[in-house]
């Protein structure tokens, strides 16, 4: 009995912490979509890079998406 | 395992589950908002606004898409507000400083009302910033608009003149 109590308890706790996982509303990306928050500061830069990166290792991608933040592109 | 802690978890798991929101469709009457008017200082609601086409816009500074709208939208507004065309855009920023900056920069004389919590952009489940509502004379929603680039306001011109044209 004793040992189904810490069970019970250890789960409503790990549970507690899931409730808090909660996707971003798009009206709340404020702050990630500011120029700082951008993993790339210069967009040429970047592509500048990717492309010598690209030549010497003949590997690219896996980046992931682009956009503000904000859902929409 | 016992019966109870089996019934427990299901209990816990289907709790833990996010809920989706039924999506507002075109066909459906818009959610009635009441909300604080920039200008006014006053609370509009959307029946203030029956009898009329509505624009109904949900934007924020921080979103680039909403800056290539603002003057496309003026100029709409400033074409058919004579003829019962009405833009209530409704601000998202948490700081009411963010807004003016950018109202500075991108005059509008039609209505801004605001909305920091979000409260109604969850209700008209809103996916993206801008997104807008074209609501119709009796207030039901005739058309969803997600994002913006230039060319989409001849769409919505045509959409706003076809609607203009109906009777109450």
């Amino acid at each position: 009995m004793k040992k189904n109590l810490v069970k019970i308890i250890s789960l409503v706790l790990v549970l507690t912490g899931v409730s808090a996982c909660t996707p971003v509303k798009p009206w709340e990306r404020g702050n990630l979509a500011l120029p700082q928050m951008a993993l790339d500061t210069d967009g040429q830069e970047a592509a500048f890079r990717q492309h010598t990166f690209y030549s010497k290792e003949s590997a690219s991608g896996g980046y992931g998406g682009h956009g503000g933040g904000c859902g929409c592109n | 395992m016992s019966y109870l802690y089996k019934k427990l978890v299901t209990v816990c798991l289907l709790l833990s589950l996010s809920f989706s929101v039924l999506a507002l469709e075109v066909g459906k009457p818009a959610p009635e908002f009441s909300l604080p008017n920039v200008a006014t200082k006053t609370a509009s609601s959307l029946s203030d606004y029956r009898g009329q086409v509505i624009y109904l816009d949900f934007w924020a500074s921080w979103c680039p898409p909403c800056r290539t709208s603002f003057p496309l939208l003026e100029a709409l507004y400033e074409k058919h507000h004579t003829a019962g065309f009405k833009i209530v855009a409704i601000n998202m920023d948490e700081e009411p400083e963010a807004m003016e900056r950018f109202l500075k920069l991108y005059p509008a004389s039609f209505d801004i009302l605001r909305d920091p919590e979000g409260e109604w952009a969850d209700k008209y489940s809103v996916e993206a910033m801008p997104t807008s509502f074209i609501i119709d004379k009796k207030g039901v929603i005739r058309h969803i608009h997600s994002g913006f680039s230039k060319s989409d306001i001849d769409e919505i011109e045509k959409k706003v003149i076809e609607l203009l044209a109906e009777s109450l």
